[in-house]
């Protein structure tokens, strides 16, 4: 036993104990424990090993840049893998698991490593595994992708919630320490909006963890005294278990809240986790320092730990870290512990400085030992004892103990304010790295800009908030502190690393790289700073290097023969810690990863027994299966043959509706289509051909002129959006002169294609109006009346089934109404319903193209259009690069019919033409089938396709390749019309 | 890139609101013009260091089409207008 | 001809209704009602029209309608009830020759959220600050809600109105509940 529980003091509720387990085995802490500290308590120093050598690890913190303790947390949905056990709250039932241990942490065979690690330095596996080149996918990077990696990450859906949300201040507080309460306390006292954000249970940060006083308190009290202030206050709102991950442009910050993180029981209405997006006009970053280890040999035995955390772990959670405990500190930092741990009856062994002096006021009764390091240590899964060198002498001592706490320094958490590109400037002064200028109202403060002492933080924290609402215009009341005689918080010169280290020396040890690591880099010529950190891996992974960076780039300016100023940083990035996936999805998983469009005649169709198929954001009936059908092809055939013998009706409301207005409406409409609308008389509609400016088709529909100064323009499903955004483009960018208004009624119109011979025998029924061929002739588009004036709709006699068809609309709400009553007034006609399904079969029949032909790449020309396109506007969208040799010449993919030559063989889209003689690769390629099917009306598959001079080829032998399945067919290219060629049903 | 957009129809929005179009410095060029001046005008694109303007369209607001002048360097946001010059 | 009587269903016919996350209806932080007999008109104006932001508050205030501003030249009024056609005529008539008005009732879909925490729930959807002021009663604003664009009006301090393409109406109601469950939310329609 080293490790245990103080019978009083800390933060902690020692009426309310908490079961839960390690590794399978039962343990207790109390309310207000982290997962860490109860471990420390139960004096479990090993909580995991180390990545690469396998090493028995502890607890090197007591926060966020916690390298060692990752545990996994869980079970199988709620598996979280690499969790810092620093940053859990302790609950009922928390069940944590080691990682990276086989087959327990106690006994590890992949420590085996360890003994291998003269062959594992950095850049071995670069080295090793590059020859033979073909073996590197197939076999290397398999087994080293098993071998590495820290959890295992669960394959069972997460069946908890997420969710994100705006939040907007006038002032962002990051961090609620000192720095962060006093700035918070002092903004809180004006009327601006604040956001105090901490990533702690408990507001206070060091404040909680020191023995300090202000205002005549304990520190903990004051903190939770400000607390109680800031909680009442209306203005400041306090995100606690929140972490700031990101800060982007315009000062919106990404911030990760941990709704329920801390709960052993999950309240299925609320979140897990909720990503902040917050949107403040200033901001403080109040995030405090990081303490630096020091690079010894053997530092990185179970009960080794920062100077601070040991703090921590004594005066906020009342753990002893061990019963003998010697400090290694640089700097005051290792004083203040010894003061603390003595304070608590723990027995202090020894102060192991490199400064030549003693802290002066420290007057404990630990040896102090200055102008020395620690040369090495021992022990296995905990620490033993230390070999210490003085310096001078180079003469070196054992001494016994079973913790130890190091300082190397502070080094300010700057990487909030460097997420935007700036970077941090080294200071020889502070010893550290401090944040760059600040910008656009963020600003560091106290510890975060290199303020280490206590007044002076709390002087800071205030003074810049009332700066920052100063700007903002409020009036602000300053928060007032007093506190103890601060110790002169002067940084003594950064102490880098212990010269002949007696075992390994870790920099990082996340990722255990070491001393001589980094050395190798050097030598090897990876001495800047981005490539030391690609070819070591030092600042990787989920740490990125927070504990290690600063560390690594002084040893590579000594290793250089530069400062720190010089070698510089590598690039700080979002996240500043882990952010889970759930919380980036936010809610929009499942069925709600994207919206779900729905037509007004969904239920219509779902009433009628249609399957859905999903298009974008629709889901479009594809098909209506009668009873005894077994196979979609069944009924597909079946709603095919009766639109072509008797009459069908489709849902076609997803198309996009576009409403034109305005004086030079016709003009407008004229200049987007690259064929004539001028002159389209007021009743009817038009089909019309938009191009892109580069000369290709974009898309296509029809157009009706529903008044002089009034269309109303239909665009394909999948380009609606698409082209009102292009018609704006147009009104508003390129012809803003024009007296045009568009708007988009997509959605009021429920619209839908009846069409077969009987079509209008049954129209006839519910339209009030004539609608024989010479009342209503093709192409007619015009207001009726339903049922009896019931209500107006809109008729429009065209068709894509190539039968005598009309489209009618109707508000979108009385849509499942009309379509209802048009299928019972058609039953004695044999009318069905159809889906997209028979849609497709009884367009490809009559050679209509959709974006299947449509695809980015074809002309007007390619389709047959040529004629279409008008000669004599001075101006369309895509007139003159329409004109360009490659978009005119003659050996372009051109569209014609195919069939087989065999009538019992098919093909699918996708399927290559070649000649008949031709190899079957995709140089010999002719072109390719862009849509096919099964056509009931002549018993055989049939398709269009793209092929070069296609019409020039009709009646052809060819060869159909589908080069997936290495299957050829013969087939007989032929006119892309396949039933009524003339057009008679047509205008029936 | 900007996190936030000030429309000057709809005040201060978030870029998922908008569609970029990208280049706002080129103009379509007169139908009279002849090829070499279409093949710049649908083709070719700086990509500068520094100040740029693009169009950028107010998808889920006004449906305004607008030009933003920004700094692709330090991401700042120099100045917001309709493009079609509606104050 | 047959007598075929022709009914309408509102886009929202069907959604889910009840409580969610409470089963208390007194403890429901939020309340969904779906406006289902509304009455909603589009206006188109030309950029350089005048007058017509006056003319169309004057007919809504005379006939307690909402005027919601979509964009320059662009409005959608909205009336709980269908107005009476000679209201309509007077309108039409005094927009004449400077605005087109478009009937778009069964095209918006209009949704009311309201409840001591609708900001707080608003706020997962919405990039626009609600606070009060800054979006204040009245205030009306297109923008995106979540990943379906939509209008968003504050009627009174806790009380707001959704207007949006009736094809999402569904797909928004759905994500609302699920936005409000963790206040307790009651939702009709």
């Amino acid at each position: 036993m080293s490790a245990y529980r103080l019978s009083n003091g800390g933060l902690i509720d020692r009426s309310k104990p908490i079961d839960f387990k390690f590794d399978g085995k039962p343990l207790q802490g109390f309310a207000g424990d982290t997962l860490a500290s109860a471990l420390l308590a139960n004096d479990k120093l090993l909580v995991g090993r180390s990545f690469k050598y396998h090493r028995p690890r502890g607890l090197l913190t007591a926060g966020a840049a916690e390298p060692n303790a990752l545990v996994t947390l869980g079970q199988d949905g709620r598996t979280e893998t690499n969790t810092r056990a620093t940053m859990v709250e302790l609950h009922h039932g928390l069940e944590a698991r080691s990682q990276n241990r086989w087959p327990s942490l106690d006994h590890d065979i992949g420590a085996i490593n360890g003994m291998l690690s003269p062959f594992l330095g950095a850049g071995f596996y670069y080295k090793t595994f590059m020859w033979p080149a073909a073996f590197w996918e197939k076999l290397y990077e398999p087994i080293i992708r098993k071998a590495a990696g820290l959890g295992r990450a669960s394959y069972v859906p997460d069946p908890d919630t997420y969710e994100k949300s705006w939040a907007h201040c006038d002032l962002l507080i990051i961090g609620a320490g000192p720095t962060g309460l006093a700035a918070a306390l002092t903004a809180a006292r004006s009327k601006a909006r604040v956001i105090l954000v901490d990533e702690g249970s408990m507001l206070g940060g060091s404040l909680l963890c020191e023995t300090t006083e202000i205002n005549d308190q304990p520190a903990a009290e004051f903190a939770a005294q400000a607390i109680v202030e800031l909680s009442a206050a209306e203005n400041v709102q306090i995100l606690k278990r929140t972490t700031v991950v990101g800060a982007y442009d315009d000062n919106v910050f990404g911030a990760l809240e941990r709704v329920q993180k801390h709960v052993s029981v999950i309240d299925d209405n609320k979140p897990v986790e909720r990503f902040w997006r917050i949107s403040a006009k200033q901001a403080i970053l109040a995030t405090g320092a990081e303490e630096r280890p020091l690079v010894f040999g053997g530092n990185d035995r179970p009960g080794m730990m920062m100077a601070g955390a040991m703090r921590t772990y004594l005066n906020r959670f009342a753990v002893a870290p061990g019963k003998q405990v010697a400090i290694f500190s640089n700097g005051p930092s290792g004083w203040q512990t010894a003061r603390d741990l003595e304070a608590n009856g723990v027995d202090v062994v020894a102060i192991v400085t490199p400064e030549t002096a003693s802290n002066k006021s420290y007057q404990g009764k630990a040896r102090i030992i200055a102008n020395a390091v620690i040369a090495g240590t021992s022990g296995e899964k905990r620490l033993k004892g230390l070999t210490i060198r003085h310096i001078g002498s180079g003469s070196e001592e054992t001494l016994a103990c079973d913790a130890l706490g190091m300082s190397g320094g502070w080094s300010p958490i700057v990487h909030l304010a460097c997420h935007r590109g700036d970077k941090p400037k080294w200071s020889d002064a502070h010893a550290a790295f401090l944040p760059p200028a600040p910008r656009d109202g963020l600003i560091a403060a106290g510890g975060a800009a290199g303020t280490y002492s206590l007044a002076a933080c709390l002087q800071d924290g205030g003074t810049l908030a009332a700066e920052a609402l100063d700007n903002l215009g409020h009036s602000v009341s300053r928060a007032e502190f007093s506190t103890q005689q601060d110790e002169k918080a002067e940084m003594p010169a950064p102490f880098w690393y212990v010269k002949a280290p007696k075992g390994k020396a870790f920099v990082d040890f996340q990722n255990d790289v070491h001393l001589k690591d980094l050395g190798l880099a050097v030598r090897e010529g990876y001495d800047h700073v981005e490539l030391a950190k690609r070819y070591t891996t030092n600042g990787m992974a989920t740490d990125q290097g927070k504990l290690s960076n600063v560390n690594a780039i002084g040893i590579l300016a000594e290793a250089t023969g530069t400062s720190p100023d010089v070698v510089g940083t590598t690039t700080f990035r979002p996240f500043y810690t882990p952010v889970s996936f759930g919380a980036l999805t936010g809610s929009h998983i499942g069925a709600h990863f994207h919206p779900t469009r729905v037509s007004p005649l969904f239920k219509w169709a779902e009433k009628h027994g249609a399957r859905f198929v999903e298009t974008g954001l629709w889901h479009r009936s594809s098909w209506f299966p009668k009873e005894g059908e077994s196979d979609w092809r069944e009924s597909v055939d079946r709603e095919a043959k009766t639109v072509r013998s008797h009459a069908g009706i489709c849902d076609v409301s997803t198309l996009g509706k576009i409403e034109i207005f305005g004086s030079d409406a016709a003009e407008f409409i004229n200049r987007v289509y690259c064929n004539g609308f001028l002159k389209l008389p007021v009743g009817k509609a038009r089909y019309g051909l938009m191009l892109r400016e580069d000369g290709f088709i974009y898309d296509d529909g029809t157009t009706s002129r529903l008044g002089e100064n009034h269309f109303f323009m239909t665009t394909t499903t999948a380009f609606a959006a698409g082209v009102l955004t292009h018609l704006e483009c147009c009104s508003q960018v390129l012809w803003p002169d024009l007296d045009v208004r568009l708007v988009s009624v997509s959605d009021q119109w429920a619209q839908m294609a009846i069409a077969g011979p009987n079509a209008r025998k049954i129209l006839a029924e519910i339209v009030d109006e004539d609608i024989s061929d010479a009342a209503f002739p093709f192409l007619a588009a015009r207001e009726v009346g339903l049922s009896g004036g019931q209500i107006k709709g809109r008729l429009f006699r065209i068709s894509f089934s190539g039968e005598l068809a009309f489209e009618l609309a109707v508000p979108a709400g009385y849509g499942e109404a009309v379509a209802d009553a048009i299928l019972s007034l058609g039953e004695d006609h044999g009318i069905t319903p159809y889906g997209t399904e028979a849609l497709n079969v009884l367009r490809i029949e009559k050679g209509h193209v959709t974006h299947a032909e449509i695809n980015g790449t074809v002309t007007p020309g390619d389709l047959g259009f040529g004629r279409m396109v008008s000669a004599k506007k001075p101006d369309f969208i895509g007139r003159v690069m329409l004109q360009r040799e490659g978009l005119q010449a003659t050996d372009r993919l051109r569209l014609v019919g195919i069939r087989p030559l065999d009538p019992a063989e098919s093909f699918v889209s996708g399927s290559h033409i070649l000649d008949v003689d031709a190899a079957p690769t995709g140089a010999n390629d002719l072109g390719h089938v862009t849509s096919s099917c099964f056509s009931p009306h002549l018993g055989h598959t049939i398709g269009l396709a793209m092929v070069k001079h296609g019409p020039e080829l009709i009646g052809e032998e060819i060869v159909i390749w589908n080069g997936l399945k290495q299957q050829s067919i013969r087939g007989v290219l032929c006119e892309p019309v396949f039933v009524d060629p003339k057009g008679e049903k047509l205008h029936a | 890139m900007a996190s936030l957009i000030t429309c000057p129809h709809c005040g201060v929005r978030p870029k998922e609101e908008f569609t970029i179009r990208g280049d706002a410095s080129v103009t379509r060029p007169s139908p009279e013009a002849d090829g070499e001046v279409w093949h710049a005008y649908v083709h070719l694109r700086d990509n500068p260091r520094g100040l740029h303007k693009e169009y950028w369209h107010h998808t889920s607001g006004c449906r305004r089409w607008l030009v933003v002048t920004r700094d692709t360097v330090s991401h700042d946001v120099i100045d917001v207008s309709d493009a079609g010059a509606l104050a | 001809m047959l007598e075929v009587q022709l009914s309408a269903k509102p886009a929202l016919f069907g959604a889910a209704e009840g409580l969610f996350g409470t089963k208390d209806a007194s403890t429901a932080g939020i309340v969904l009602t779906a406006s289902t007999q509304s009455t909603i008109l589009q206006v188109l104006s030309p950029p350089g029209a005048t007058g017509v932001a006056e003319k169309l508050q004057a007919w809504v205030g005379a006939e307690g309608a909402g005027l919601r501003p979509n964009g320059p030249g662009n409005w959608f009024v909205v009336c709980d009830a269908q107005p009476p056609r000679e209201s309509l005529e007077a309108l039409s008539k005094t927009l004449e020759g400077r605005a087109e008005l478009l009937d778009q009732s069964h095209g918006r879909t209009r949704i009311k959220v309201s409840g001591p925490k609708v900001t707080q729930m608003l706020a997962k959807g919405t990039a626009i600050d609600l606070r009060e002021h800054q979006f204040a009663p009245g205030q009306s604003a297109p923008t995106l809600f979540g990943h379906i664009s939509a209008q968003l009006t504050r009627v009174s301090p806790e009380n707001f109105e959704i207007l949006v393409l009736s094809s999402f109406a569904l797909s928004l109601w759905d994500s609302l509940i699920v936005m409000g469950r963790e206040f307790g939310i009651q939702a009709h329609c």
